[in-house]
């Protein structure tokens, strides 16, 4: 995912305006860039509050700036910045956030991301996307310069695979329709989309119908879509690497109260704030509850209490 | 120069009489360096405000917000019925200015975010080659914030020769003297230990400051910190150099009084 969003950078870096501001990282990742683009690579050192703040001074006069970190050094450590300098005044900053959910799973819990759009969905003004795979980040950068306030992009790290291919089809603030299908209705925001995706096969297997939404942009959420296909469902499951409670599926919960739609909602993500233990992105989601097997049971352990 | 200041800070003692608000204090130590700017520095009017080929200015201190409203409304960025519904109901002109006021380019409030975005302003005029300067204005205590320090080092270290940040050094701050917290000497070692020129100035001596402001950047090729020595509540005697006036504003009682010092009364 990274990858992609340099290749994408870098593109756009060529007519000259687009700045690439990092907080000290990007190792492997950002040296084309450095090497062709010395005005527009700045390499901003350990000092977050600062690189949002000049971002902004940028955005100001006329330039339009990217800013890299890991994701809690770049929202939760200059979170004034950015609530202040960039979402209040508007101004398009683009900050993209590496290490979505447990990417950084064995470095800690401060290096997690898990609260990230829970705590950026208040702020005004600011677009969240959280692509599901590299080609989902490279077409979501063709788009960014629509957006005319400030966008966060929410990166995995390396290596993620490509899960689906309606790319051609993705529009920034637009879920994106992954399958169509009759009896239950899956959201997913993120590379946790490939999960969904394997269940709604082993569940097709069992005589079910599935349709799965992306929801590659979080902000602004497209409830439209959501409302349009949870009709005649008998059952929702939300899918995110976030913490539950202020994610996807407090999104979906709210839309859902609103329009006085009742529907069985099944949840999978973060159920707790801090964890104790490391271990692999794998074996962290696993302590969740958010591998294959186990949130296939479970949805087929829901689905029985349903009576369906 | 000094005839300006005056009305204005006579405007500004009914206001917060009028008002009730905060900070009359730490205008009336800011007052006199806004308006040398405003009036022989700077290069920002109604006309050219809408273009980046131009000076800027930011409050970084946003609590004189009043006092640069009223040099504002002055300088015709807005009208008299505007700058009259400061502190009702329903203005946009609250106690710390918003972007989107005519004249205001930076919303600010917070200390300490100030410096950051002069200096992204600065080094984007630089590379679009416009010749307008940046000019921020710093409290003492503000100073304290890490990052002030973070951006003072990044100015220095992409030498920003159109960036000039003024510390409105009045000694006190919200509820001690500066001098307990952090020596102003120490903010001046940071700033030209990581590449600035300096220079110190009387803040209300507009001869003074206008030779200053004229000669900037002091060195070539560095950001310029100008760190100006004022009074809190210059101007009123029972004003000057006390904490309290960071939050009260004059009674009817003193408005008479504080009034006739400042020559408002005939």
């Amino acid at each position: 995912m990274r990858r992609a969003f340099a290749e994408e950078l870098e593109k756009m870096m060529e007519e000259g305006n687009t700045f690439l501001l990092t907080g000290d990282l990007g190792f492997s990742v950002f040296e084309g860039i450095k090497k062709r683009f010395r005005k527009q690579y700045i390499n901003m050192g350990v000092a977050e509050q600062n690189m949002l703040g000049v971002a902004a001074g940028m955005a100001l006069a006329g330039k339009q700036a990217f800013v890299y970190s890991i994701i809690p050094f770049i929202v939760f450590r200059p979170f004034e910045q950015l609530r202040n300098d960039i979402c209040f005044q508007n101004v398009p900053v683009r900050l993209v956030g590496v290490g979505a959910g447990f990417s950084y799973s064995d470095a800690g819990f401060t290096h997690h991301a898990i609260e990230d759009y829970g705590l950026l969905n208040s702020l005004p003004n600011l677009t969240i996307l959280s692509p599901a795979d590299p080609l989902e980040v490279s077409e979501q950068m063709k788009q960014i310069d629509k957006i005319k306030g400030p966008a966060y992009m929410r990166l995995s790290r390396n290596g993620e695979p490509v899960l689906h291919s309606n790319h051609k089809e993705l529009k920034i603030g637009k879920a994106l329709e992954i399958s169509q299908g009759d009896d239950i209705l899956f959201l997913a925001t993120g590379t946790i989309l490939g999960k969904a995706i394997k269940i709604a096969n082993l569940l097709g297997k069992d005589g079910y119908s599935v349709s799965i939404l992306n929801y590659h942009t979080i902000k602004p959420f497209d409830e439209e879509s959501l409302l349009k296909n949870s009709a005649n469902k008998v059952l929702l499951v939300t899918f995110e690497e976030h913490l539950i409670k202020t994610g996807l599926y407090s999104m979906v919960a709210q839309s859902l109260i609103s329009n006085q739609i009742s529907l069985k909602v099944l949840k999978f993500g973060i159920s707790e704030p801090y964890t104790e233990v490391s271990g692999t992105r794998d074996y962290m989601l696993s302590k969740y509850g958010l591998d294959d097997q186990e949130m296939y049971k479970k949805i087929k352990i829901t689905l029985k209490e349903g009576k369906l | 120069m000094q005839e300006i200041a005056n009305e204005i800070r006579i405007d500004l003692v009914k206001l917060h009489n009028r008002t009730h608000t905060s900070h009359i204090g730490s205008e009336f130590s800011a007052i006199d360096i806004m308006v040398e700017l405003y009036y022989d520095v700077m290069d920002i009017t109604p006309e050219n405000f809408s273009s980046n080929d131009r000076d800027y200015f930011i409050l970084s201190k946003g609590h004189s917000a009043p006092a640069l409203y009223e040099i504002l409304y002055r300088r015709g960025f807005f009208g008299k019925v505007m700058m009259d519904q400061y502190g009702e109901n329903g203005s946009v002109l609250a106690e710390h200015p918003k972007r989107g006021i005519p004249g205001i380019d930076v919303s600010t409030g917070s200390l300490g975010h100030g410096l950051s975005i002069a200096s992204g302003i600065a080094h984007s005029l630089k590379l679009s080659k416009m010749k307008g300067k940046v000019y921020v204005l710093l409290s003492d205590g503000e100073c304290q914030e890490g990052s002030t320090l973070e951006a003072a080092n990044f100015a220095g270290r992409m030498n920003l020769d159109n960036l000039v940040a003024i510390v409105d050094n009045n000694g006190l701050q919200g509820y001690d003297a500066t001098s307990d917290i952090q020596r102003i000497d120490s903010v001046i070692t940071k700033f030209v230990s990581s590449g600035w020129s300096h220079r110190t100035v009387n803040g209300h001596d507009f001869e003074q400051m206008g030779r200053e402001f004229h000669s900037i950047p002091f060195t070539a090729n560095k950001s310029s910190l100008l760190v100006a020595d004022t009074v809190k509540g210059k101007g009123v005697r029972e004003m000057e150099n006390r904490l309290e006036w960071h939050y009260k504003s004059p009674s009817d009682i003193e408005l008479h009084g504080f009034m006739e010092q400042l020559g408002g009364l005939v």
